[in-house]
């Protein structure tokens, strides 16, 4: 346990606002995993779910804590890696403790092996330990228990491969720039843009087909896109759907056309059922470039001078 | 004469229950340099840091050209130029803005008096301080403290990390300065020979308390060195080749250098002497 | 008048690469507004048909017209593009506080230049007031840019509102920006000049501002109920709408038979169980109790109308400098006490 201990000690502060953040949370979604079979068997008596969605909204302790913490989740699994990774190189290099430490160390590889290696563990466990709780909470939220894609991204294995690439990818700006303040600036530009990328990734090549009701109403498909269907089912464009509808609806006005009568759409995309495949493929993706950035970090700290 | 440095029983113990000085009275009067020597954990930054009002006493008082800083610390301040222990200068600036930044918080900062002191040592003004040498930060702390025009300078343990040539620059240009100026300086140091060839009088400072506190001229012509163990000894203590010699008051086998009464009272000031005594 | 020029030249150059970030990242976002600002505008002009009495056009059995279906997915991808910037100018003050406030003493004391500057200047206090007047005017200009831009995205965004007497996007526009950004900036300088490390400073601060925000909001939000007029969510039973959109809702809940304002989370604690309501905003425990007319309450909200906003936009911008006011207050007492290593 010496490496944790040291560890720490050289970055008390970043790992003292990770636990914080990751375990706070944690318990914030265990308490609300526990809560929420409650809160719902309630809410399947008189009035169904349109009121029990109207009383989190409005003022329910579990609607809000629900909300807060899909925003945190969605904050922490940047900002913690972000935290985390940012300082392993400045610090060093800002306090000059690099001149001791490399030349000690024999090879800045296996320095930054020991030094961004520990800090992986420890910031991997902690977001370990919020990605089961988010998952146990999204499990608990769905009402017929299949998760499907359903906050995918920001719960289990996918959040870890996400945090994970952005604690590489601190790591690596904290290496080229050296200074503790503006990596941690570029690494809040960086961890927007890989947010939205990471958003406009899925479904890896996945084929999309087009989804039944069954897979709409259940088990939160991945959708890509919409087509429309004329009354008889044949796929007709967007601007003929609007043409029909204008027609039927001018026809039957003041009264409302019967759906039979009207264009329909249909959603393409991937079934729920389906989504350990996307899931697979989207995590040997970042994994890979996530060794990818640790390469150019390693490169970076072979080169760099250590002031 | 006036004193422009005192202390009265100050004494100043830190969290842990540590005591860095314990009851320290001492009055430096005007003009000249001062030499406060000591070994590490001495207590001699803690002392330049009271009279700065870095560090409150735990007991005791401190006073600059008469001014107490701890109850007019902007009076007190207004007396001194201060050289911290290592030169601590801002990373994103240059030497030149180091003296605009000094001329803006010090009213009355003689700016070309301290930019021509850097110029005649050759350190270009619109370097920035990261990119100086450890030498030449060092100057430009000392150039920063001489441009307060202060009646007194602090000078803490400044030349610690500096080589033998730039020690030298730095005690010149700040000896010329103190005795054009009539300033008054205290230097600490480890470095004795420094201390010998620039400095008037000598405080000798060992686990919080002054063993030693006299003119240089005073301290060699008070002092000898016996080849012998000697009862009324200082201090004993082991010469270059080895054997024991001890530091005695009056006359004895020879004269005592000044790294030799400083090592003698050094000695005398260690724990088993203390408690011998 | 030089003198006030060196000392802003020397204080960017001390904070040079966070006040370069912050002005780059303030710039983008107002350019951004601007041009989702002028966007808009320019959509509405080009196609006043698609887009005039947008609400109405929604809410048509019939929907827009099919040539109009483009134009409104552009409209509304920019609409979407608007509220996520005028988010960023809720945030902006927070985030500025933490990376210019928070640095600001911790990063002297941190690499030891605060013994050069201490000793230098007879009054530590006079060093901490000129040190942060650079970085508070350099952060409130920016973030009075933000606020002016925002201001004109929301009013792009909602050109049918007289937004000086509207509640809408309360907080990110116009001075509150700035208040809080003020305000933002004194905490995170009182956090770092505690701690004295530029990390945890940062970290720190950006919970104590999250938190103080946070208390300030509460205390506000009691203020404001205590002000707030009750309000319907209709006037007559089978009415329409009568909430006044323009107005600050402080609370929503419902208003019981004996004329008294619950929140839904207190009619819960008192058992009431809120769990149908009927077509004229009336709750009811159950479809036992809607059958037999046992009302509970009707839906209804406390609010403070829209002709207040000049006025509550000063108060919560007066609350927010007096937080800053008081964190500079502390600031300066931990400076003149501390050491400086």
């Amino acid at each position: 346990m010496t490496w944790a201990r040291l560890t720490f000690r050289l970055q008390r502060s970043s790992i003292g606002f990770a636990a914080l953040v990751c375990l706070g949370l944690a318990a914030l979604a265990a308490w609300l995993t526990l809560s929420l079979p409650t809160m719902l068997a309630d809410c399947e008596g008189p009035g169904g779910p349109d009121q029990c969605g109207t009383i989190y909204l409005f003022g329910s302790p579990l609607g809000d804590a629900t909300l807060l913490f899909n925003l945190g989740v969605g904050v922490a699994m940047y900002a913690v890696p972000l935290v985390l990774g940012a300082p392993v190189l400045t610090q060093e290099i800002e306090r000059r403790t690099a001149m001791i430490a490399w030349p000690l160390a024999g090879s800045r590889l296996r320095w930054l092996a020991w030094r961004a290696g520990s800090v992986m563990v420890i910031g991997l466990v902690l977001i370990g330990v919020l990605a089961i709780a988010a998952e146990g909470l999204a499990g608990a939220e769905a009402l017929d228990g299949d998760l499907g894609f359903a906050q995918h991204g920001a719960r289990g294995i996918s959040l870890v491969t996400r945090a994970a690439l952005m604690l590489v990818v601190a790591i690596t700006v904290g290496a080229v720039i050296g200074r503790v303040l503006p990596s941690l600036l570029i690494g809040v530009a960086l961890a927007a843009g890989l947010s939205t990328a990471v958003a406009s990734l899925p479904p890896y090549g996945v084929e999309s087909t087009e989804l039944t009701t069954a897979e709409m109403n259940g088990g939160s498909p991945f959708t890509t896109g919409a087509a429309y269907r004329a009354p008889d089912g044949r796929p007709i464009s967007e601007d003929e759907a609007n043409a029909i509808s204008q027609a039927v609806y001018q026809e039957y006005s003041p009264e409302l056309p019967p759906d039979s009568i009207l264009p329909y759409s249909v959603s393409y995309g991937v079934a729920g059922s389906r989504y350990f495949e996307v899931l697979a493929r989207e995590s040997a993706l970042l994994v890979g470039v996530t060794v990818l950035v640790g390469g150019v970090a390693a490169a970076v700290v072979q080169r760099r001078r250590p002031e | 004469m006036t004193d422009m440095l005192e202390t009265h029983d100050l004494a100043k113990r830190y969290r842990r229950g540590v005591w860095a000085l314990a009851g320290i009275d001492l009055a430096i009067p005007q003009g000249g340099i001062t030499a406060l020597v000591g070994p590490n954990a001495a207590g001699k930054s803690t002392l330049i840091k009271t009279w700065v009002g870095f560090e409150r006493p735990t007991r005791g008082s401190v006073r600059v050209a008469g001014i107490d800083p701890w109850r007019d610390r902007s009076a007190a301040l207004g007396k001194l130029g201060y050289v911290p222990q290592s030169p601590s200068l801002y990373d994103g600036l240059s030497v030149e803005d180091h003296l605009d930044l000094a001329r803006q918080l010090r009213p009355g900062f003689d700016r070309e008096y301290a930019r021509d002191r850097l110029a005649q040592l050759d350190i270009p003004a619109d370097r920035g301080a990261r990119e100086l040498s450890g030498g030449q930060q060092a100057q430009v702390a000392l150039a920063l403290a001489l441009g307060t025009r202060a009646p007194v300078l602090l000078l803490d343990e400044p030349l610690a990390s500096l080589d033998p040539l730039a020690r030298r620059e730095f005690l010149h240009v700040l000896t010329d300065a103190v005795r054009s100026d009539g300033a008054t300086a205290l230097l600490s140091s480890h470095i004795v020979t420094d201390v010998e060839q620039s400095c008037d009088r000598l405080i000798v400072l060992g686990v919080g308390k002054v063993l030693l506190h006299d003119t240089v001229t005073g301290a060699l012509g008070a002092h000898a060195i016996s080849l012998t163990q000697r009862a009324d000894a200082v201090a004993s203590f082991a010469a270059p080749d080895g054997s024991r010699i001890s530091l005695v008051r009056g006359t004895a086998d020879r004269p005592a250098t000044l790294d030799e009464v400083v090592l003698g009272y050094l000695a005398s000031g260690r724990p088993s002497s203390v408690a011998a005594a | 008048m030089t003198g006030a020029l060196t000392w802003a030249r020397l204080s960017f150059r001390q904070q040079r690469w966070e006040l370069i970030l912050v002005a780059l990242g303030v710039a983008g976002t107002a350019v951004a507004m601007l041009y989702f600002a002028f966007t808009l505008d320019g959509m509405r002009a080009a196609s006043p048909d698609c887009l005039r009495d947008l609400e109405a056009n929604v809410f048509t059995d019939s929907g827009p017209p099919a040539a109009c279906q483009a134009v409104l997915t552009a409209y509304y991808d920019a609409y979407n593009w608007g509220t996520n910037l005028a988010n960023v100018a809720w945030l902006a003050p927070f985030g500025i506080g933490v990376i210019l406030g928070a640095p600001l003493v911790a990063r002297e004391i941190d690499g030891g230049t605060a013994q050069l500057a201490w000793s230098l200047s007879p009054s530590r206090v006079g060093w901490l007031v000129r040190r942060i007047a650079f970085v508070s005017l350099f952060g409130a200009a920016l973030l009075a840019v933000l606020a002016v831009t925002s201001a004109l995205l929301t009013a792009a965004m909602f050109p049918e509102l007289k937004l000086s007497e509207d509640f809408i996007y309360f907080g990110r526009r116009d001075l509150p920006v700035v208040a809080r950004g003020a305000g933002a900036i004194m905490l995170g300088v009182l956090v770092g000049a505690v701690i004295g490390r530029v990390l945890p400073a940062v970290l720190a601060s950006a919970l104590v501002i999250g938190l103080a925000f946070l208390g300030l909001s509460l205390g506000e939000d009691r203020w404001n109920a205590s002000e707030a007029t009750l309000q319907r969510f209709q006037e007559t039973p089978g009415g329409s709408m009568s909430f006044d959109m323009t107005a600050l809702a402080v609370a929503y809940g419902m208003e019981t038979a004996d004329g008294e304002f619950i929140t839904y989370s207190e009619a819960n604690e008192r058992g009431m169980n809120p769990h149908i309501a009927d077509e004229n905003g009336g709750w009811y425990a159950s479809e036992e109790d809607l059958q037999a007319g046992r009302l509970l309450g009707y839906d209804a909200r406390l609010s403070i109308p829209g002709q207040r906003y000049p006025e509550l936009v000063l108060r919560h911008s007066a609350l927010a400098a007096a937080l800053g006011m008081l964190a500079l207050g502390l600031t300066a007492i931990v400076v003149v006490r501390r050491r400086p290593v």
